[in-house]
């Protein structure tokens, strides 16, 4: 990766006369959104950053202000999230957005498994928790930006499925059996529900990778790229999308603590009562997301947009989220007779 | 007829060099790439082995959700090609509601579950009998 990027950006935002101390590094992970640490001189202070671009073609070009507009409201509300500097686009097309950089690790592996992180562990439900509450709360109004969601009076699950079946006819390179009935199967129950659910501000990929943390657990929420309009059970289902419980899968949200424990930890926190059936439709429905952002990653290798032979590997995975959406349908199925 | 090594047998041989080199390597980023190319090396050997039972059977159980019993080609290829056009055809059924009552969802639910368990099989073995 060239340095010419992150350099770019920093002019962008702190002038040509930025002042770099510590050289552009790039940041492992984000496969998608090549990042880089640096280090500037800013009044008189250094300041510790991030830079993270999206290449052209691959995003909408109002991302990056969108992202800006929900942290600033989201800290505003009291959510742990990085001060932004500035957001904008770089030559060829790449958009950018600079950060402080925070310190502690996204990385899920230590988190979950390593024993320095014991007390992180315990810690980090509760602030996953409160934090999202805070999210939630961000009030419409404090928001300068468009944000997509449903039409007035359209159930979130419903707007979600349409949205789904769009990227999935966009990126398909076959036919998925367990994508088409999924949605349908999701849709037809969803249609059944008499609830008219709150529509807040959502994260949109709020998980386990895309937080940092340290001994005492969380200190900032990343990856703001996917905010948008919804209910806020969409959050909350993410979390338990069996991707990211990072193998240990029998504590379903994000590999740290039961389904039942998370939803206790965000209704103790917000104050919201969770309607199980509809967390349940919005599981499956997060699975599906997952699968069809493997068809994605898989047909930006296959087309040229990224080639990367971790990004074809990938394309494999697809079993195993289907199988999961199957789970899903299969517990719905058998409550359903038992009730 | 080509000399040993098999196909197997020179697919294990770039994985466990690939193996290797991700266990010895400090780099992050480099550590995970070799294991990643070492784990689509595992996938395909485990495709030339299992890829053409799994075929048959996922044509065996679509004739039953399809009603029908078309013959199945000679060839892997043709197999193959057929299969992706019988899965179009279940889609376009899924999405007419043909599936929609009870006794036919759950046949179709064991048809999908059987097919990814055989995918797993290859893609990710340790998962292919997990309870679903």
């Amino acid at each position: 990766m060239s340095d010419d990027l992150p350099l770019a950006a920093l002019r962008a935002v702190f002038g040509e006369d930025v002042r770099v101390i510590v050289p552009p590094a790039p940041l492992a992970g984000g496969t998608m959104h090549p990042s880089w640490s640096v280090d500037i001189q800013h009044d008189g202070a250094t300041l510790p950053l991030v830079v993270r671009t999206t290449p052209p073609g691959r995003t909408d070009p109002d991302v990056a202000h969108r992202e800006f507009e929900t942290i600033n409201a989201s800290r505003v509300q009291g959510a742990t999230a990085p001060t932004v500097h500035g957001v904008g686009n770089v030559p060829p097309g790449d958009a950018f957005i600079v950060m402080t950089r925070v310190e502690g690790d996204a990385n899920p592996r230590p988190l979950l498994r390593d024993p320095r992180f014991e007390r992180a562990r315990a810690a980090i439900i509760p602030q996953l928790a409160e934090a999202l509450t805070r999210i939630h709360q961000v009030p419409r109004d404090a928001l300068d930006v468009e944000l997509s969601g449903p039409a007035p009076g359209q159930d979130p699950i419903l707007y979600q499925c349409e949205a789904l079946e769009a990227k999935y006819l966009e990126d398909r390179l076959e036919r998925h059996p367990v994508i088409e009935w999924g949605l349908r199967w999701v849709a037809r129950r969803a249609t059944t529900h008499q609830v008219t659910p709150e529509v807040t501000l959502v994260h949109g990929d709020y998980r386990i990778g895309n937080v940092l943390y340290d001994e005492d657990g969380l200190t900032a929420v990343l990856d703001w790229e996917g905010t948008h309009l919804g209910e806020p059970l969409e959050d909350l289902a993410w979390f338990c999308v069996r991707v990211w419980r990072f193998g240990l899968n029998d504590r379903e949200a994000g590999g740290l603590v039961t389904r039942d424990e998370w939803v206790a930890a965000y209704e103790a926190a917000s104050g919201r009562t969770v309607d199980w059936e509809r967390l349940a439709l919005w599981e499956l429905l997060m699975n599906i997301r997952w699968d069809v952002i493997i068809l994605n990653q898989v047909k930006a290798h296959l087309t040229g947009i990224m080639r990367s032979q971790e990004l074809a590997a990938i394309g494999r995975r697809t079993a195993e989220t289907e199988l999961e959406i199957l789970r899903i349908i299969r517990a719905t199925m058998d409550q359903r007779h038992a009730g | 007829m080509q000399d040993r090594p098999t196909a197997t047998e020179l697919l294990e041989a770039i994985e466990e060099f690939l193996r290797d080199r991700s266990t010895n390597e400090k780099d992050r980023y480099y550590k995970f790439q070799f294991l990643v190319a070492a784990n689509s090396l595992a996938v395909l050997r485990r495709e030339w082995e299992l890829e053409e039972g799994h075929l048959y059977s996922e044509w065996i159980r679509l004739n039953e959700l399809l009603l029908d019993s078309p013959e199945m080609p000679p060839d892997t290829a043709s197999i193959r090609q057929e299969l992706l056009a019988r899965n179009e055809r279940l889609c376009d059924l899924i999405n007419a509601g043909a599936f929609d009552d009870p006794g036919a969802e759950r046949a179709l639910l064991e048809h999908l579950i059987a097919t990814a368990r055989d995918e797993l099989r290859i893609a990710s073995p340790q998962q292919a009998d997990e309870p679903a």
